[in-house]
């Protein structure tokens, strides 16, 4: 129990101060919360004559000088005044002032009870009535903003210390046990994504912009995801938004699933298309083993003593066993029911193997086709078979808009290149008619076709899935007629 | 394939390299000679209407397709009987391609054996056909020579007429007329008069080859609808 005024005085929450009522500006006693409040000790406030009203602002001083001195017994009065403090700056502060006895039969004095007004604090000094209730509106509207904010604040030290922690009202973060602040960030992150996450802490605070990082992190049986912006707050100081993108990327991942059925969907429903053509191609291995085998028997009955030419022979059918083998394996890699996963690929073999797909359609409709496929290409991250199937969709559009001009005419161009620095590019382009422009505009949209049996999602799944790619698929008219159209894919996505 | 104009030969005509490559070995496995191309141009260039044999000829090829070529033999003077063969064994295209006077059409992959008895068949339609048109030839050349009285003496005596009649209509005497008979039979190398109408006849029919006639027929249709 404090016995002692003084012993009151220290433990008081707000900083008292004491002063005669005869000479209000010096400072008779000042608590040691001045410290907090202004960076001062108590002794430095004691040292000088008139400590405190050497310090008020001077738009401010008139005005609490003229309290003081008007302060009539048993009054209270609040003043809002500024007092520049340890740094130099000014800060704001409430001062409830009343005149008291602070012992029995003792002086009456004044006593401040002094608090600082963070919300005030804002303002720099020299601020005009107006400009400080702009700043004000300002503030109290960034406090709404901050409460209405769905995502977490934390202000971490370099060290990975959170040193403030306000919790987003969408967060799960908020009712983490024990409580983030003044905990390492090593007790939220997977131990894999700490050191990542500290080397960003670094990045930032060595003036490095737009730090964006995610982790997951489980509670229980639930997982979640976030996103963490890092921003530099001062030299050592980083304040990061933390955004729960769980729900967000659930829904991505079954729009992709939605996606992913419909492209295979559409890949089979391609195949049924394809079916005559690819009948065809399979009919050429199967008529060369055949007549090969045929040719072998004969040869073995005619003259069996002569070896080298049935083994010959036969030779050829096990070749064009292999290659019937290969369109069949062809065509069950396109249409197998999988999970989409990227790897790293040559967008020339891609694109060769939807020719392979595509050859007897191309073969039939007496279209010549002109590679350009450039060497050396850059790998990129890409689904093997969704690419696959944009480049054959894009091969056979082509393939039907040359059935409208004579055979003679009847080009199709394939190229891919190199588009510097970061992507590569696929071109199929037609010596076709061209498209109108009220095709042309519609062109990406789902059930948009021109064709009667078509169902009008060709283009539209594969701009979904190039776009699921982070590259562009866009059309232009070809010089020389006909249409062309561009994919564009980065080498990472 | 070293070949003499007498010996017959397998045509083959598909653009897939291998079908080409494996009906030359089926055909060369039962003692017959082929030549294989991979497209129209290279076999017209390459062909001589003498040459005898017989055309395996795909349906679908970039460039001419085969039953373009089909339709269009009689321009170039081609005679060979066609076997049609096809990936895709479509009616429409089957009607056109028997229209078109193709002997048979074979869908791929087919029964090698019916194509190899097809073949032979053909060859043998093929060489009757030729040693049809070479007497017809010979015998063109024969009636070349004669004079125009012998020729005037041969119609009314392929009309049916009697001597008597004939040496009236000509006012010539039976005499004379023997003696142009004689030289009708010396220059058309046959011993009687019986032997002399036969060769005639025979020699002038319209060919009787299902393939010619159907393409004579293609022909015809075609020059009318021009």
């Amino acid at each position: 129990m404090p016995r002692t005024s003084d012993e009151l005085l220290e433990i008081a929450p707000a900083c008292l101060r004491v002063a005669e009522i005869q000479s209000p500006h010096a400072v008779r006693l000042i608590t040691p919360q001045v410290n907090r409040l202004l960076g001062y000790t108590p002794q430095q406030v004691l040292s000088e004559a008139a400590f405190w009203t050497d310090r008020l602002h001077p738009a401010d001083r008139a005005q609490v000088l003229a309290a003081w001195a008007d302060l009539a017994a048993g009054n209270d009065v609040v003043l809002h005044y500024r007092l520049r403090n340890a740094v130099g700056r000014y800060t704001w502060l409430r001062d409830r002032v009343r005149r008291v006895r602070l012992s029995e039969g003792g002086d009456e004095v004044l006593l401040g009870v002094l608090e600082d007004e963070p919300e005030r604090q804002v303002s720099a000094g020299h601020a005009q009535p107006q400009l400080e209730a702009e700043l004000r509106r300002s503030h109290a509207y960034n406090q709404a903003l901050l409460e209405a904010l769905p995502d977490a604040l934390l202000v971490v030290d370099a060290a990975g210390t959170i040193l403030r922690f306000r919790p987003g009202k969408d967060c799960p973060l908020a009712t983490w046990e024990p409580p983030l602040e003044r905990r390492h960030i090593g007790e939220i992150l997977p131990p894999s994504q700490i050191g990542s996450a500290l080397q960003q802490i670094a990045a930032v605070l060595a003036g490095q912009r737009g730090g964006v990082f995610e982790f997951q992190a489980a509670r229980g049986e639930r997982e979640y995801h976030f996103e963490a912006r890092l921003a530099a707050l001062n030299a050592n100081e980083v304040l990061t938004i933390v955004r729960n993108t769980t729900a967000e990327r659930q829904r991505a991942r079954q729009l992709q699933q939605v996606q992913e059925e419909l492209a295979h969907v559409l890949r089979l429903s391609t195949l049924g298309e394809m079916a005559a053509g690819l009948a065809h191609e399979l009919n050429q291995p199967l008529t060369s083993i055949s007549s090969f085998a045929r040719a072998c028997i004969h040869r073995l009955r005619a003259h069996p003593m002569q070896i080298e030419k049935a083994v010959q022979l036969a030779e050829q059918v096990c070749q064009q066993a292999a290659h019937a083998g290969e369109v069949v394996r062809r065509l069950r890699r396109f249409v197998a029911r999988r999970e989409p996963h990227l790897s790293s690929v040559c967008l020339n073999e891609l694109v060769q193997e939807a020719l392979g797909l595509i050859q007897a359609e191309v073969r039939d409709s007496g279209v010549e086709v002109c590679l350009e496929l450039e060497p050396g290409l850059p790998l990129v991250m890409a689904d093997r078979i969704q690419i696959i199937q944009v480049v054959l969709n894009l091969l056979r559009n082509a393939v039907d808009a040359l059935a409208a001009v004579p055979l003679e005419c009847r080009r199709l161009y394939v190229q891919t290149r190199f588009a510097a620095p970061s992507s590569v590019e696929l071109i199929v382009a037609d010596s076709g008619p061209g498209l109108s422009k009220e095709i042309a505009d519609h062109l990406f949209e789902p059930f948009h076709t021109t064709k009667p049996e078509g169902l009008g999602l060709g283009l539209a799944i594969s701009k979904s899935i190039i776009e699921a790619h982070h590259g562009r698929i866009w059309t232009a008219v070809r010089a020389g007629g006909g249409t062309e159209f561009h994919v564009s894919l980065p080498l990472t996505p | 394939m070293q070949t003499s104009a007498s010996t017959p030969v397998v045509f083959v005509i598909d653009d897939h390299a291998t079908v080409c490559d494996a009906l030359r070995e089926l055909v060369a496995s039962v003692g017959l000679a082929a030549q294989t191309y991979s497209n129209v141009q290279e076999f017209l260039a390459d062909y001589q209407s003498d040459q005898p044999g017989c055309l395996v000829l795909d349906v679908r090829m970039p460039g001419t397709s085969g039953i373009e070529l089909l339709e269009r033999l009689y321009e170039y003077e081609i005679f060979l009987p066609v076997i049609v063969i096809t990936g895709h064994g479509d009616v429409p295209t089957s009607v056109r391609a028997m229209k078109a006077g193709a002997l048979e059409f074979l869908e791929k992959p087919f029964n090698e054996q019916s194509l190899l008895d097809r073949i032979r068949e053909a060859i043998a339609w093929d060489a009757e056909w030729r040693s049809q048109r070479r007497a017809q030839r010979e015998l063109e050349a024969e009636l070349a020579r004669l004079t125009p009285r012998e020729r005037e003496v041969l119609e009314a005596m392929l009309q049916g007429r009697t001597n008597k009649s004939i040496a009236r209509m000509l006012g010539i005497s039976r005499k004379t007329l023997d003696v142009h008979r004689r030289r009708i039979q010396q220059k058309l190398h046959v011993d009687s008069y019986a032997e002399l109408i036969h060769k005639v006849l025979r020699s002038s029919a319209e060919p009787c080859l299902p393939w010619v006639r159907g393409r004579m027929a293609s022909r015809a249709f075609t020059l009318g609808r021009g």
